[in-house]
């Protein structure tokens, strides 16, 4: 595929393409912050780290490493069993 | 030009801005600090650069609207419907990190614009040379967030630039 010619003015910030990029911008926003509150609403269930990592398809390691300090501020009692 | 938010030579009333910058990001839930939160940071003062965003309806609420519409958008764009707010309820993060929007918006801002001025003329203008670094950018949240609440970003610029 040629690409276009560059032009001097810039894109419609608003246009087709700028939508569907911004579209991935606030995707993954949302995909952060939803994430942020289910692991915390899980936790506070009484779910271990193992067991949300497992749910999210990612390790053990990754979660916590992601979420520990937050949570453990927030006062929440997390699990040592099958931690 | 050296990167801004580690210039220790930073205006202190700019610094006090990003410092509310921060906590705009968290309020928000989100994991960077970002071109928008330091717009938001501004558009809460009664500077220059603040009451220049009232003018054009850009008060902290009119602000939090159009990111709010932006981000709808954006997500209809894609097919999905906003989440409500209730689920989406989390202990922020406390440390979020330096986004690179927000540091393209200090490096776009002209802080030497100002040179010739005295040292406190300089520290009050300091915010509003960012405000323009942060309307500069053509794409992205901010112009697309005032292109929807329909905010004439060149108008705004040529009344910061008037100072």
């Amino acid at each position: 595929m040629t690409p276009p010619p560059p032009t001097q003015q810039p894109p419609d910030p608003t246009g087709a393409e700028a939508d569907d990029l911004a579209a991935v911008v606030a995707l993954r926003e949302l995909a952060d912050r939803l994430e942020d509150a289910a692991v915390e609403r899980a936790m506070r269930a009484g779910w271990s780290w193992a067991q949300a990592a497992e749910a999210l398809g990612v390790t053990r390691q990754a979660v916590h490493k992601k979420h520990h300090r937050r949570l453990e501020a927030a006062g929440i009692e997390l699990r040592r069993r099958n931690a | 030009m050296p990167d801004r938010l580690e210039d220790h030579a930073l205006d202190p009333t700019l610094k006090e801005v990003i410092i509310r910058a921060i906590d705009e990001a968290i309020d928000r839930g989100a994991s960077s600090v970002e071109a928008e939160h330091l717009l938001l940071a501004i558009s809460a003062g009664h500077d220059l650069a603040g009451g220049a965003l009232a003018e054009f309806g850009l008060d902290h609420d009119g602000v939090d609207a159009a990111l709010r519409g932006e981000r709808e958008r954006s997500l209809r764009a894609a097919g999905i419907e906003p989440v409500a707010e209730e689920r989406l309820v989390a202990t922020r993060k406390s440390r979020p990190v330096w986004g690179s929007t927000v540091r393209e918006a200090l490096r776009r801002a002209d802080f030497t614009a100002h040179r010739g001025r005295r040292r406190v003329e300089r520290e009050r203008l300091a915010v509003a040379d960012a405000l323009v670094g942060i309307l500069r950018a053509d794409l992205g949240t901010v112009p697309r967030a005032l292109a929807y609440a329909g905010v004439d970003r060149t108008a705004l610029i040529t009344r910061l630039e008037q100072h």
